[in-house]
């Protein structure tokens, strides 16, 4: 990448950090116009660079930007929509759309686990949160971002950075390998008689044995906590008790 | 023409998308254009025919429904684990293929088992734990 194409790449994070920004939820009048503006013109930008440096004859590319762009503006909606139960479904959106870019990348096993974890289980956890800690109404903190501008100058010079090391990656001449293969990786193609799932199962296995057991052993622990957590009994007159102050109750309830 | 070597399997989930789409939108379509628009205190209530509404729907649940979304979450995980096993598991049993270990050794079917037999161990300990502590009790 030469340093024109990566300062015109910064631009345009910069341009899809000020867009953002004034996306976010915020009280006072609203500038979502001005945001979606910046962020589309952004969002043309980074594929119009992509486009450009990417390569010509992968034939999955309009695939690809198809489900990039649902993946970013979906996520987008996940953080500025003032209504939560809203944002946990367009992070399904995000994730099924990521599910699809992973796929074009031939890792099937990984895709079809993301949709488990993520829209399955992960976004019924989400769900019980919000519903564990609703209030009534539409609160403040679900219409108003609390540090809008600290929250979007970090994300964006994280994943600046991050993109502007992309094309050194040695990962690249992997790429162009996969590429001269006519675009499927290679390391798919050597296990295609096995499959995706079953190379994974392999590895996990046998090389990576001891792995797996310490993610049982963390899983374990996680059960543990949930229980200890949450099975506690507070009696209401402990709770009701106008004299306690912040964390006198931790104190006065036996732990589990 | 096939646009892409890597989707095409998933061109059934795929169709299967955008029938839903394209369903959902015709029938919000349909229902705005040819419904009728009747308004009223009785027309306007969630459940017409149904119960009258008690208390609001956004109003704060027990703490117990939140275990059961994690140990919904941390089976989920745990059977992500084993379904990866579970094939090389069943190609190991069915065809005797073994699998070669950095140490020298191969790992045939024994080999897996002991590996996600330990693992299937820790995970009945948790739920035996939780059983025994009552998460799964609903009084």
């Amino acid at each position: 990448m030469t340093s024109t194409t990566g300062y015109v790449l910064y631009l345009v994070f910069a341009l899809g950090a000020a867009g953002l920004y004034y996306l976010l939820p915020r009280t006072g009048a609203s500038k979502t116009a001005i945001g979606a503006t910046l962020g589309v013109s952004a969002l043309v930008g980074l594929f119009v660079l992509l486009g450009a440096h990417g390569s010509a004859q992968r034939r999955d590319e309009v695939y690809f930007y198809l489900f990039a762009a649902t993946a970013i503006l979906a996520a987008v909606r996940v953080i500025t929509h003032p209504k939560p139960v809203y944002s946990a479904i367009y992070f399904v959106a995000v994730v099924i759309a990521v599910a699809a870019l992973l796929l074009l990348q031939e890792a099937e096993f990984l895709a079809v686990a993301l949709v488990i974890i993520y829209a399955g289980a992960i976004l019924v956890t989400y769900l019980f949160v919000i519903m564990l800690a609703q209030q009534p109404g539409s609160p403040i903190y679900d219409r108003r971002t609390r540090e809008p501008f600290l929250a979007v100058v970090v994300g964006f010079v994280l994943m600046a950075m991050i993109a502007g090391r992309a094309g050194e990656l040695p990962a690249r001449a992997a790429e162009k390998a996969i590429l001269a293969d006519g675009g499927r990786n290679p390391a798919s193609t050597a296990s295609l008689l096995t499959g995706n799932t079953m190379a994974i199962g392999a590895a996990v296995t046998t090389k990576y044995v001891v792995a797996l057991e310490l993610s049982g052993v963390l899983l374990l622990i996680s059960m543990v906590g949930a229980i200890a957590l949450s099975r506690k009994q507070i009696t209401s007159d402990v709770i009701r008790s106008p004299r306690r102050t912040l964390g006198q109750i931790g104190k006065e309830v036996e732990p589990f | 023409m096939s646009l892409s070597p890597s989707l095409d399997s998933y061109a059934a989930i795929g169709i299967t998308i955008l029938m839903v789409l394209v369903v959902i939108v015709a029938m919000l379509i349909l229902a705005h254009f040819v419904g009728p628009s009747r308004h009223g205190p009785v027309k306007d209530s969630p459940y017409e025919s149904g119960m009258p509404v008690s208390t609001d729907a956004r109003r704060r649940f027990h703490i117990r429904f939140y275990i059961v979304a994690v140990l919904f979450m941390l089976f989920d995980v745990e059977v992500i684990f084993m379904w990866p096993w579970a094939t090389v598991f069943h190609h190991a049993a069915t065809t005797g293929a073994t699998i070669p270990l950095e140490t020298g050794g191969v790992a045939g079917k024994g080999f897996l088992l002991a590996g996600m037999g330990v693992f299937f161990a820790l995970l009945l300990f948790g739920l035996l734990y939780e059983w025994k502590k009552g998460a799964f009790q609903w009084d």
